[in-house]
């Protein structure tokens, strides 16, 4: 933490150098008459409070990315042999499913452990196992998520956009719509956009993502071929279609909509109450705080949030929902 | 060992390029490269049919063991299997021409 304003990121250095009557950059009255001088008090407040949100320690994510992965891969065998219901699998595998895009989340930003840390290993650990269940492998997730928040909002570069609705049921109609094979949503874009970057990780995401992809078809074909179709459909197709249209509609339509404008730094995500509450919207009701400051881990927005709101609120962040 | 496949992250990769960490200088790099180009052509040739796949390797199998599961007969006296390949193919045939299963 500095008070050195060199130091700020891009994003930050963008707030405070707006202009002070751009209604645009920041939509709501209370922030249109902030001048400089109260944006850049504001900014060092809440980067203060994120500082005592980000670190800490991890392993439980790193517990629960590998137990969670090794439940999973056991409920094979245990519903092929008859040994767990199908219906119990079903169930288990789909919250497994969900659970490995939150755990993979941080790894995608390094939260477990950063870079040249001698834990690094776990980052990666973490990212790799987790998101198999989704048969997407951590490289593909990470690049199309950066992406997403260097992008966010916009309607060609952001590689979530695709997944902007009206309401809510278009918004579940559309998670599924967007698995369609040749419509452009979720991994059809994400390999475009990696294709466009044509980078050494968006190079190497696209052909793990093959690899991954012919392993999921290999395992389904093979399973079912063999009198084991129906453990193939609750143990992996299905908590995957399911899966993903849950994480679809909390991770990106619920916090993000409506999508259309809203690229700047203090609208690019809600603060929104979720009918199923905190938990299992898998913590996305206070998203805005993990835009703003990546580094602090999930389970800890919200705590971050009620100490930031006064801030936000200055800034004309809407915080009437919590 | 290929140059790509030093780190243990790389191991998907890995296996997609298994003949050309195996090669162990037996070839010439630039006629492992080519087999790799060749085996990633096929791949994006056998993913543009993938739904027919699918239909065939998947939603076939499924349809004949609900079908057996629940105690149903396939009609005009067709094997199980033999009517979960004529919907899972067709479906898949549909879907690989239309680009959407729906």
């Amino acid at each position: 933490m500095t008070d050195d304003l060199t130091r700020l990121d891009t994003l930050s250095r963008e707030t405070i150098d707006a202009p002070e009557s751009g209604g645009s950059a920041l939509p709501l009255a209370a922030d249109e008459g902030l001048d400089r001088h109260t944006r850049v008090d504001l900014l060092k407040q809440e980067r203060a409070i994120a500082a005592k949100y980000q670190n800490g320690p991890m392993w439980g994510y790193v517990v629960a990315a590998v137990g969670g992965f090794a439940i999973w891969l056991a409920l094979f065998p245990l519903t092929m042999f008859g040994a767990v219901h199908p219906a119990i699998t079903l169930v288990v595998s789909t919250f497994l499913t969900v659970a490995g895009y939150v755990t993979c989340h941080e790894a995608m930003h390094d939260n477990i452990a950063k870079r040249g840390s001698k834990y690094r290993w776990a980052n990666q650990l973490v990212g790799e196992v987790s998101l198999l269940p989704i048969a997407v492998p951590f490289s593909m997730g990470r690049v199309s998520h950066l992406e997403h928040h260097k992008h966010c909002n916009h309607p060609e570069k952001d590689p979530d956009y695709t997944d902007e609705a009206p309401n809510w049921w278009m918004a579940w109609y559309k998670t599924w719509w967007n698995r369609q094979p040749r419509v452009d949503g979720t991994i059809n874009r994400y390999k475009s956009v990696c294709q466009q970057l044509d980078t050494r990780e968006s190079r190497l995401a696209l052909k793990q993502t093959m690899i991954v992809q012919v392993i999921y078809l290999t395992v389904l074909f093979t399973m079912a071929w063999n009198g084991y179709a129906i453990a193939a459909v609750v143990c992996w197709w299905l908590p995957r279609q399911l899966g993903l249209s849950y994480i679809r509609y909390f991770l990106s339509w619920a916090p993000h909509h409506p999508r259309a404008g809203k690229t700047e730094r203090y609208e690019q995500a809600n603060i929104f109450k979720s009918h199923v509450g905190h938990f299992f919207s898998m913590c996305m009701e206070t998203h805005l705080i993990h835009h703003l400051h990546p580094g602090i881990p999930n389970h800890k927005t919200k705590a971050a949030y009620l100490e930031m709101k006064p801030i936000l609120e200055k800034r004309g962040v809407d915080c009437s929902a919590i | 060992m290929a140059r790509w496949a030093r780190h243990p992250t790389q191991v998907p990769a890995m296996l997609l390029h298994i003949f050309a960490a195996g090669n162990r200088g037996l070839l010439p790099d630039s006629v492992v490269k080519t087999m790799i180009t060749i085996m990633q052509v096929a791949l994006q040739k056998l993913f543009s049919i993938m739904p027919l796949l699918f239909g065939i390797g998947f939603i076939a199998p499924v349809i004949a063991q609900v079908m057996t599961m629940w105690g149903w007969d396939a009609p005009f006296g067709m094997q199980r299997i033999v009517f979960g390949l004529l919907i899972g193919a067709l479906w898949g045939l549909y879907a690989t021409i239309k680009g959407r299963w729906i």
